[in-house]
């Protein structure tokens, strides 16, 4: 029976009260470990499809008599727009439409940030409507841009209220310790660089608007757009059937979106507005920078006695302020903590979700910190950790529905006693070393999902929800827990996705919720399938359901008989079998989170500050790992992304103007395969026991989180230099290294 | 970004291409691609006409002459060069050449197209010069060649001017070199790089990135100090730019440029 209740939903630490129908969710879990299919490494189902293009991205597609938009963005971080010729655009060859600032919401003639879109023209080609554009010969009074986040809180031009954070007593605590340290940490403002720049076709049949877009958020792009145009939610459909990359960017619909929809309307006609590599540069969102300023006391046995931080982030120009300093306050056990977070207002592009929005920031900062208490401590790095293991969640004291982290801890050790070993390695100018981070997040996911499966007299199951496939594999572990709980081979069931015509709610592909929220679900309908299979087969051979089993395409009884499934379905001719199925509610009174470490090796070239990741351990406790390949899989990207975070990625704003320098990818630098070092995975495996009818917690965030701490404590081992600013440059390195060299001079020179 | 319309030509000989790049003013000569293509992209040129030589196999491949020297095609790319035996007489080429950038890069990019667009990152004007390289360039006047260290005139600039084509690079034998370059990331572009050379008297030390062209130090000799020293004389002026600080710049140059020539010492021992 559905029940109403009032439930926390989170969604990347963003927790809200909301009222949610939930189906019971009666299934017990399957046991712990791999399973005939589900636990077992599995090649992506849409592998060959992806690698031959035969898979269409919004980016492939191509409508009868489409048009082309292209946006006059603005080309300050802030000014008043004095004369704009967009007469000039509509008399220009090919164009069918012009919007400006008075026609649509996203469009202005304040821009208050560079990139704000100003103006949008429809045409025949793209190359047209770039064309007619510069005949709008804008002319601007360039207005005096707020740039610096520390001047925006002292003017408290903030995007949210200050959050503050205060339990124990934190000056008792700092009293109480033996040691004190305190710190500046400072992270840059990233991109998220999806392969697929943010695009949307958009096309009126009648009154419904059909919008192919690249996004992790199907349903959160039809409520928008469909608001936004008064239209009913189902007046909007939103297809997005394979795309290209979002990593916390693509969750709402976007300037782009209700451009092309507008531009739609008023021709009549299919548009596409696609950003250009250098728009998806400036506009479509980032990870903001920050300013931490930390502190951490401790008795000398290591025991945590006071944690503190201020944080400002630089969130642009709009936006929310992520969890800074949610590591801070849960990471460890600590029963003083103090906490303030402001969020700044600047004329700088908006910040988007980024991969573990905030914890990665804030991870960085404290595990950093925390290092450097070991080191005056004397206090080895890892058991500094373990003397500092929290057993319930420190905001509010819950349990946690499970927590393995003493267990990633163990696994680590392995990888840790490498230490001895890589600084010997240490030649001429490169020296070697070792450095490690703990990761916490959430990861949980929550209802409302959906999914629905017929099978049809084959014996085939489909699986049909109107989810998206952010690119971590959705539909391979979506078939596999459908296959598992029918009992049939992996190949006979397809995933049907993407579409909101086309299948149930599903949640958004983001906050590491994909198969911890649609997982469950999809279980759900294949057992309401398999359910509804066993009382057919009962009543055709006169056997009592529960003798009666599925297992390898068969219907299998207890005495031994079996029939293909086939047998029993194809009894039904064109009738077929549909099952539902429904996320149930996380367990009340209980704290979700992911947990894991990290172990990296460095070589640091003391001549140049050049700095090569060599090999990175990761060991992360998610619940059931349902495909182990696409597990490793996220694993590698989270690690590969953190290492250009930490060493070479850093978007550049002019001081000056708040004019972005570093648009192109040779100017922002993201690794490449070249720089990839040996990445080591391994995933505690053990379900959550109180998590759903599945046990899973998301990963695609978790392995991003603590890699950048991880690299920076490596240096310091390696070289002794305190690297406190993201990335790791190689002259800010060469600075550090004299800095500690100095330090050791005086420490050397000073009386014993 | 979308290229430009641009017509397309395609010679069968190296005489025609020189022709059809002496008769159009905005013609230019499309080798490898891996850098005209992409400055088209950012309208940094617009040519009216490309001249693809991709089809000039007289352009193509390397002689090892009786004495060592090498004739290098200009179209020959960088993978040739690193798989060819007769390269190997001076090894230091084929293994600057295995550091450009990734396989595809390398698969498609040329001796020529390398010193002749002359982008200062390029790893190849600052190891030619160290060589002492011959550049020969072909006009509808016929031929000329030139020294390597007099070829590279500035940013995008070599005395292979308009309506004229390089044809051959020109290495004289020796083994006594050394490259160090420190590039962004693995396989990016260069931020400093050095090549060095001792075959034939004092050290020739070639500092790449830190000018619009190549910059030849001359140290008094192949100890340490005296390179260090040289090329703190030198009173370099690099670039400051999103990729590195000039003063790093300067720095890099001085430690790279010890590098190569110790390793061009290894290897003349």
């Amino acid at each position: 029976m559905a029940r109403l209740i009032r439930t926390e939903k989170e969604v990347e630490g963003r927790f809200t009260e909301q009222w949610i129908v939930v189906e019971e969710d009666a299934l017990d879990q399957w046991p712990a470990g791999p399973r005939t299919v589900v636990g077992q490494p599995t090649r992506r189902v849409d592998g060959v499809e992806r690698a031959t293009g035969a898979a269409v991205y919004t980016a492939d597609v191509q409508l009868p008599g489409m048009l082309h938009a292209a946006v006059l963005r603005s080309p300050h971080a802030r000014a008043r727009l004095v004369r704009l010729d967009l007469d000039a655009v509509r008399a220009a060859p090919g164009v069918r439409a012009v919007i400006g600032p008075d026609d649509l919401d996203v469009l202005t003639s304040e821009p208050c940030y560079e990139g704000h879109g100003v103006a949008a023209v429809a045409a025949d080609s793209f190359e047209a409507a770039r064309a007619a554009l510069e005949l709008a010969a804008p002319e601007w009074e360039v207005l005096e841009p707020l740039l610096d986040p520390e001047e925006a809180v002292r003017r408290e031009s903030l995007l949210a209220e200050p959050r503050r954070h205060d339990r124990g007593d934190f000056d008792r605590g700092l009293a109480a310790a033996d040691v004190v340290v305190q710190a500046e940490y400072r992270t840059q403002t990233l991109l998220h660089n999806p392969l697929e720049t943010h695009q949307s076709v958009c096309h009126w049949e009648g009154d419904t608007l059909v919008l192919y877009t690249s996004t992790q958020n199907i349903w959160g792009v039809r409520d928008e757009v469909a608001d936004a145009f008064g239209l009913p939610h189902d007046g909007v459909r939103v297809i997005c059937r394979f795309m290209g990359g979002g990593f916390g960017a693509k969750n709402d619909a976007g300037d782009y979106t209700l451009v092309a929809a507008e531009l739609a309307r008023r021709t009549g006609r299919p548009v596409r507005c696609a950003l250009t590599r250098r728009e998806e540069n400036v506009v479509s969102g980032n990870r903001n920078a920050t300013i931490q300023r930390l502190t951490a006391a401790a008795r000398s046995d290591g025991t945590l006695t006071a944690l503190g931080g201020e944080f400002v982030s630089a969130l642009g120009w709009d936006g929310w302020l992520g969890p800074t300093a949610g590591p801070m306050q849960m990471l460890y056990a600590c029963a003083n903590v103090r906490t303030v977070e402001y969020g700044a207002k600047l004329n700088l592009p908006p910040m988007a979700a980024f991969r573990a929005p905030g914890f990665v920031e804030g991870t960085f900062g404290l595990e950093c910190l925390l290092d450097e208490l070991a080191a005056r401590l004397e206090l080895d790095p890892l058991e500094l950790r373990r003397r500092n293991h929290a057993d319930s969640d420190g905001t509010d004291d819950r349990p946690y529905t499970s927590k393995n982290l003493m267990e990633c801890y163990r696994r680590a050790e392995t990888h840790w006693e490498r230490r001895h070993e890589v600084r010997a390695r240490s030649e001429g100018p490169w020296k070697r070393g070792v450095g490690m981070a703990s990761q916490i997040w959430y990861g949980g996911g929550g209802p409302p999902s959906y999914a629905w499966i017929r099978v049809g007299s084959d014996g085939r199951a489909v699986v049909v929800t109107a989810m998206q496939d952010i690119g971590t594999g959705t539909r391979t572990a979506m078939a596999q827990i459908a296959a598992e709980e029918l009992g049939v081979p992996l190949e006979h069931v397809r995933v049907e996705i993407g579409d909101s015509a086309r299948g149930p709610y599903s949640v958004i592909s983001g906050g590491s919720s994909t198969t911890p929220s649609m997982g469950p679900a999809v279980r759900s309908a294949a057992a309401d399938v398999k359910r509804q299979i066993l009382e057919i087969a009962a009543q055709r051979f006169h056997l009592e359901e529960r003798v009666l089993d599925l297992k390898g395409g068969n219907v299998v009884s207890a005495d031994g008989g079996s029939w293909s499934l086939e047998e029993v379905t194809g009894l039904l001719e064109d009738a077929q079998i549909l099952g539902k199925g429904a996320r149930g509610p996380n367990p009340t009174g209980m704290r979700v989170m992911t947990f894991g470490a990290q172990v990296a090796e460095v070589a640091v070239d003391v001549e140049t500050g050049e700095v090569r990741v060599e090999r990175v351990a990761a060991i992360h406790d998610v619940g059931r790992i349902v495909n182990p390949l696409g597990a490793s899989s996220q694993v590698e990207g989270g690690i590969i992304q953190a290492i250009g975070h930490a060493l070479s990625e850093e978007r550049l704003d002019d001081p000056a103007t708040g004019l972005v320098l570093t648009q192109t990818l040779d100017a922002y630098k993201v690794p490449t395969i070249a720089d990839v070092p040996e990445i080591v995975t391994e995933l505690v495996d053990v379900p959550d026991e109180h998590l759903t009818n599945l046990g899973s917690k998301g990963l695609g965030e978790p392995p991003i989180i603590p890699t950048a701490a991880a690299i920076a404590n490596a240096i310091r081992d390696a070289t002794g230099a305190d690297v406190r600013s993201l990335p790791i440059t190689r002259e800010e390195l060469l600075h550090a290294l004299e800095a500690a060299r100095e330090q050791e001079r005086r420490g050397a020179a000073a009386p014993a | 970004m979308l290229l430009r319309e641009v017509e397309y030509a395609r010679p069968a000989s190296v005489g025609d291409a020189v022709r059809l790049l002496a008769e159009r003013d905005g013609a230019r000569a499309l080798a490898g691609g891996q850098t005209l293509v992409n400055v088209m992209k950012a309208r940094a040129a617009s040519p009216d006409v490309v001249v693809d030589l991709n089809g000039l196999e007289e352009l193509k491949g390397i002689e090892l002459g009786p004495d060592g020297t090498l004739e290098i095609g200009a179209m020959t790319t960088y993978t040739e060069i690193v798989e060819s035996a007769e390269a190997r007489a001076r090894p230091i080429l084929g293994e600057v050449c295995a550091q450009i950038a990734d396989v595809q890069v390398r698969n498609r990019g040329t001796i020529g197209g390398n010193v002749c667009s002359n982008d200062p990152t390029n790893h190849l004007p600052p190891l030619v010069v160290a060589l002492g390289g011959t550049m020969t360039i072909r006009g509808t006047g016929g031929e000329r060649t030139v020294p390597a260290e007099e070829f590279f005139l500035g940013v995008y600039m070599t005395a292979a001017g308009p309506g004229e084509l390089l044809t051959t690079v020109t290495i004289p034998a020796g083994k006594a070199d050394g490259f160090a370059s420190l590039p962004i990331g693995r396989d990016g572009t260069c931020i400093v790089n050095v090549a060095a050379s001792l075959d034939g008297g004092a050290p020739r030390v070639v500092v790449g990135c830190v000018d619009a062209v190549p910059v030849l130090v001359r140290p008094e000799s192949a100890e340490d100090d005296a390179v260090r020293g040289a090329v703190r004389a030198a009173g370099l002026q690099p670039p400051d730019d999103v990729h590195a600080p000039a003063e790093y710049r300067r720095h890099l140059a001085e430690v790279l440029a010890v590098r190569a020539v110790r390793a061009a010492k290894e290897r003349a021992s």
